[in-house]
């Protein structure tokens, strides 16, 4: 009989939300821990997937279709992963800057976090500096990552880094950048983390900030 | 009040006489340029470096305009290029600051006036503001401070004196990026076909308003929103390319109202599809291509140049290369583009130049396919059977499937079989959807994330 693990990766897969559902409700009932149904049976097709997509072999709708069947199985393990000490791999606040409403490829970048295991608290479009403040206190994320499109919009960039330095914020995150007209030089200049130019990049980006690495996506000014 | 005219029939129905340079209902500028009256020009567009725009900035933005304008205008001189067309497409700034876009188009205005003088060239002037209606979320449309300013930069502007106005309007663009991204043809047939023509009629016929009485023409919209990002993303290989070439199409129906509603000048650069345009109004039409891969990337470089009446760049920053200006650059490479198809109608050959245009390019990729003269005027009839904007946007999208699916199937377009096979479920999607407007509106309604957008906005509730 095929393990009840891999039918929720089979499930995710295909993203048949219904069946992952199901099967993950099951998989609790057979007294199966969340650590393991995560490890074994969420993450991996989400981590195949992002491969497959890096790859050329499959397109974002089907990323993103395995990626709501994900999701609802974590809808299903929500209240008891709240009463136990199992934790998504960080906490990431990413937004659009203020003045920019471009928002496909931050929603991309926040889709790869989110299907790789990351909990994601997206700001939006058209964030303001103060906005990003009141989440970097409220949700206390690990990672800030910020998007801009537009050249005119990229120096806000700056102005929020700035302003988490005034309110004493900066220390607290870590803060990753990308869009179009941003560059590392560019990056280094403001002051951030990381800077990435793809999707996938973002993700390595935001890894190598969680484990502390100077990964070739850093500015090196990690400490 | 403008009133929109249907098109029920089209200005060219022989696929031999969509052709670049020719158009039946040529354009002709305040300084006597006629676009679509036998040559190609150039159309340049240029932006700002990176930087903030406010107060502070203002006036070297301006000085950098000043620049940009000043040495585009004397490379065309320097190349004797005689007929030139700059494009000032503004950063939202401009829009939201009124007096910030009005100083500016003033000082292209002047430019302008200054070459002809100095050069003895004749240049025009597109105005393309943003359209900041977006930045309101859910998008208010048709009122707030937003609509308010920009309407009123739109009708100073027209005081001013540009030759016409074009735009990238956003109606219906916040439901349409969820569709792009999830290859949703049916969240994509909704937000073109029921929200984004509606507002195109609202909106086009505001700005035909402004226009009447006023120097500046009307011109064309662009879907630079909807199809050109579908590009990009399949460019990517984020979303098949056989769904970007289907989006492609549906946009049809949204171009046209702009031209229902009034417009006469020449269509925006990154509407691609201009030359629908031009077989069903005959109007001339604005492509970029090839020279506009310093902005984004596509697979119809050539062939976007096969039935052009401006050929433009789409838009290039103001930073050094090692020979000059990008702008600079652009224009140059504009000119010789325009030069040598120019040069070919003149030795009689624009029928072979115009082909190899469009066979360098149509047979590799399905979105350069749509773009053949041939396929243009089937699909374009296909959609003038109906004058209800959301049944010409659903029988564009099926009709490009069904004639993407007998070419590959004939061979006469290369497709990866993972692109081919969407075509199938996007084949399956379109036929459940029902002809009427407000009953697929009742049915995809739930499917659609509360807040996301105001129906209202769009005349469904």
């Amino acid at each position: 009989m095929e393990d009840i693990l891999e039918q929720i990766q089979k499930g995710i897969l295909k993203g048949d939300t219904k069946y992952v559902i199901d099967r993950t409700e099951l998989s609790l009932r057979y007294g199966i821990s969340i650590e393991e149904i995560m490890r074994d049976a969420l993450f991996p097709p989400m981590k195949l997937m992002g491969e497959q997509l890096r790859t050329q072999e499959i397109f974002i709708p089907e990323v993103l279709k395995a990626s709501r069947a994900m999701h609802a199985a974590l809808y299903v393990l929500r209240p008891i992963i709240s009463h136990s000490s199992t934790s998504m791999k960080g906490l990431v606040v990413i937004g659009t800057v203020a003045g920019d409403l471009h928002d496909i490829g931050k929603n991309m970048v926040a889709m790869m976090l989110t299907g790789h295991g990351y909990t994601v608290v997206d700001l939006g479009i058209d964030v303001t500096k103060e906005q990003f403040a009141e989440a970097v206190m409220e949700y206390k994320p690990n990672i800030l990552a910020l998007s801009a499109l537009l050249t005119t919009t990229i120096l806000e960039m700056q102005n929020v880094i700035e302003y988490l330095e005034s309110c004493g914020l900066r220390d607290q995150v870590k803060i990753t950048v990308g869009g179009a007209p941003v560059t590392m030089d560019f990056a280094r200049e403001i002051g951030a983390d990381a800077y990435s130019d793809t999707v996938f990049d973002a993700l390595e980006a935001v890894d190598d900030l969680m484990a502390g690495r100077m990964g070739k996506y850093s500015t090196n000014t990690i400490g | 009040m403008s009133k929109r005219v249907p098109f029920t029939s089209m200005a060219i129905t022989n696929p031999d006489e969509l052709m670049y340079g020719i158009a039946p209902k040529p354009f002709t500028t305040q300084s006597g340029i006629m676009i679509g009256g036998g040559e190609v020009y150039p159309e340049l567009n240029f932006t700002l470096p990176p930087m903030k725009v406010n107060e502070e900035t203002i006036g070297k933005a301006n000085q950098i305009y000043k620049e940009m304008i000043e040495g585009v205008l004397k490379r065309a001189a320097d190349l004797g290029q005689k007929k030139v067309v700059v494009e000032f497409e503004t950063v939202p700034d401009f829009t939201l600051v009124p007096k910030f876009g009005l100083e500016t188009t003033k000082l292209l205005l002047d430019a302008e006036r200054e070459a002809e003088a100095k050069y003895g060239i004749q240049c025009a002037l597109r105005f393309t503001p943003n359209d900041t209606r977006e930045m309101s979320r859910p998008p208010k449309m048709r009122s707030g401070q937003y609509y308010d300013d920009m309407m009123y930069f739109y009708e100073e502007a027209a005081k001013l004196g540009p030759d016409w106005f074009s735009i990238e309007s956003t109606g219906g663009k916040e439901i349409d990026d969820e569709g792009l991204v999830n290859a949703d043809i049916r969240r994509v047939i909704f937000a073109l076909g029921a929200c984004s023509c509606t507002d195109m009629e609202f909106l086009w016929g505001k700005i035909s308003d402004i226009c009447e009485g006023s120097k500046m023409a009307v011109g064309g919209d662009s879907s630079c929103g909807f199809a050109n990002t579908a590009m990009v993303l399949a460019e990517k290989r984020f979303i098949p390319r056989t769904f970007a070439a289907v989006v492609r199409v549906a946009t049809v129906p949204r171009a046209l109202v702009a031209y229902e509603m009034g417009a006469v000048a020449p269509s925006k650069d990154c509407e691609y599809v201009g030359p629908y345009i031009k077989a069903i109004t005959g109007a001339p039409i604005a492509m970029e291509g090839r020279m506009a891969s310093g902005a984004h990337l596509s697979p119809i470089g050539n062939i976007a140049l096969a039935n052009a009446d401006l050929w433009s760049n789409e838009s290039i920053q103001q930073v050094r290369l090692l020979s000059d200006m990008a702008p600079v650059v652009a224009m140059e490479q504009l000119i010789f583009d325009c030069r040598m198809v120019n040069t070919a109608s003149k030795m009689g050959q624009s029928k072979v130049m115009r082909d190899v245009l469009i066979e360098s390019d149509a047979p590799l990729d399905v979105q350069g396919y749509v773009l053949k003269p041939e396929v243009v005027i089937e699909l374009s009839k296909e959609i003038l059977k109906y004058e209800d904007d959301f049944m010409r946007t659903k029988v564009a999208a099926a009709k490009t499937v069904e004639l993407l699916q007998k070419a590959i199937e004939n061979g006469e377009v290369e497709c990866a079989d993972r692109d081919a096979a969407w075509l199938d479920m996007m084949e399956d999607a379109i036929d459940e959807i029902p002809d009427d407007k407000m009953e697929f509106f009742e049915e995809i309604k739930d499917e659609i994330e509360d807040g996301k957008y105001l129906p209202s906005e769009y005349g469904l509730e």
